[in-house]
């Protein structure tokens, strides 16, 4: 999906770890993202995918399918 | 609201609020005790340097406890223009004021500069009165990389959707020594025509070529640079400066709500900073000398005996500690040996890369460090 790949290539840009992502990955076991990092990474998204995000939306993720999921969810709401 | 003591009662030790009662000699007193300091930024050793307390015994003497007005009211005196100037020339900036601290600076700062249309980029590790100051405006923020100019500079490339840019960071991230290569910042700042703001708390006295900090050795046209720093590290002191172009600086000495609200720096404090500032740039070769070897001899006896330390140039020894129990258990290990440390843990650094952090200041004496090692040692046995 264009969707998942996309995210996938903002996270992998906006990250510090080399790490493999993909769809399981787990943002802060697997990826070192900690809750800054987070930040780094919505607003990457707001910035290239032109939406506007609620922190608190995401505060339940845990794996790069669960901010898809929300990514989504967002789209079709707006 | 209550404080979370799982940690404590876990490991049976806070390393927090240690009550000392005197001053930062080579040894500090708690209770009956002595402990040999490395936890506090006394970097030079200039805390109960006798020179400094009589010139500030001198000022207190000569205005009095304090002015009881802000700097814009009747707290100007011709000492705190003295030492703002002279602070100024020191950085090697145009202008500089004074506040009470740097986190009073970095917090007021950008709400003073900045408005809707303007854009801040801050690094992910960042002093927190540096992010929630620019949390405060109505200015986009945006984290960029822990000092990753490549990420930085891909979040530059949207500058032109705004009116000015602010780029944050620090000169030393503290809890690990790690230094920025303040000429790419500059570069990068000149290149996308944005301000740089760079806080230089562990960096002023302590590093560049006369310990004039971070801008000290540098040459550049870019006049968009503002400069904070803490007094009460290198400078063994208190209070805050923001440092910049005449300008800009004249412009936050009418509109920095920290600083136009708060109470002036009292005589004493700008007596003792005036004097430091004379020794440092006197005797900065000799002192600068004394805290690297100490810094380098600690390091070394900490790798002989396996610490993981995080590597730096800087005189910041910094022991990888894990998790939070971890750490808390390493610092209590140094206290049962009456060595203070300071411990930082999560939300001060990121889950499970908690740090030990250790200064061997410039005070300390070769029987000091003699000491020291022999309690290291005693410790791992």
């Amino acid at each position: 999906m264009e969707l998942e790949k996309k995210i996938i290539r903002i996270i992998e840009e906006n990250i510090e770890s080399d790490t493999e992502v993909n769809l399981d990955s787990k943002l802060f076991d697997d990826l070192e993202v900690d809750s800054l990092g987070v930040t780094i990474l919505l607003n990457a998204f707001e910035d290239e995918m032109d939406l506007e995000i609620n922190d608190k939306d995401f505060r339940d993720i845990v794996t790069v399918r669960d901010i898809i999921e929300k990514i989504s969810d967002i789209r079709k709401g707006s | 609201m209550k404080v979370d003591k799982s940690l404590e009662m876990e490991t049976d030790f806070n390393p927090y609020y240690k009550m000392m009662n005197s001053g930062l000699k080579t040894t500090v007193n708690i209770g009956d005790e002595e402990y040999i300091d490395l936890a506090s930024n006394n970097y030079l050793g200039l805390a109960n340097d006798e020179r400094i307390v009589k010139h500030s015994i001198v000022a207190l003497k000569k205005y009095g406890l304090s002015m009881c007005g802000t700097p814009i009211a009747s707290g100007y005196i011709d000492l705190y223009e003295n030492v703002q100037f002279k602070l100024a020339r020191f950085v090697n900036l145009d202008r500089a004021v004074l506040l009470p601290s740097c986190y009073q600076a970095n917090n007021g700062l950008f709400k003073a500069i900045t408005k809707e249309k303007d854009l801040i980029l801050i690094d992910h590790y960042a002093h927190s009165s540096l992010i929630e100051g620019a949390q405060a405006t109505s200015g986009k923020i945006r984290l960029f990389l822990h000092n990753n100019i490549l990420h930085l500079e891909k979040l530059l490339e949207k500058r032109e959707k705004y009116k000015n840019v602010f780029i944050v960071t620090e000169s030393v991230f503290s809890t690990e020594g790690e230094v920025i290569d303040i000429n790419k910042y500059i570069e990068i700042a000149k290149k996308y025509s944005a301000y740089l703001v760079v806080d230089d708390s562990h960096g002023i006295g302590i590093i560049g070529p006369q310990g004039k900090g971070i801008l000290s050795d540098i040459k550049t046209e870019h006049d968009k640079i503002i400069y904070t720093a803490s007094l009460g590290k290198g400078l063994a002191n208190q209070g805050g400066i923001i440092a910049g172009n005449n300008e800009l600086m004249e412009y936050i000495s009418y509109y920095l709500p920290q600083l136009i609200y708060s109470t002036a720096l009292v005589p004493a404090v700008l007596g003792g900073i005036d004097k430091t500032i004379d020794i440092i740039t006197n005797e900065f070769p000799q002192i600068k000398n004394k805290l690297d070897r100490n810094s380098s001899r600690l390091k070394s006896i900490l790798k002989q005996l396996k610490f993981d330390i995080v590597e730096t140039s800087m005189p910041i020894t910094s022991i990888k500690a894990g998790n939070s129990k971890n750490a808390f258990t390493i610092a209590k290990n140094f206290y049962s040996k009456k060595i203070l440390t300071t411990t930082f843990i999560t939300p001060s650094v990121p889950q499970n890369q908690s740090r030990i952090r250790l200064i061997a200041n410039a005070g300390l004496r070769e029987e000091d460090m003699n000491k020291l090692e022999d309690k290291i040692r005693e410790m791992v046995l």
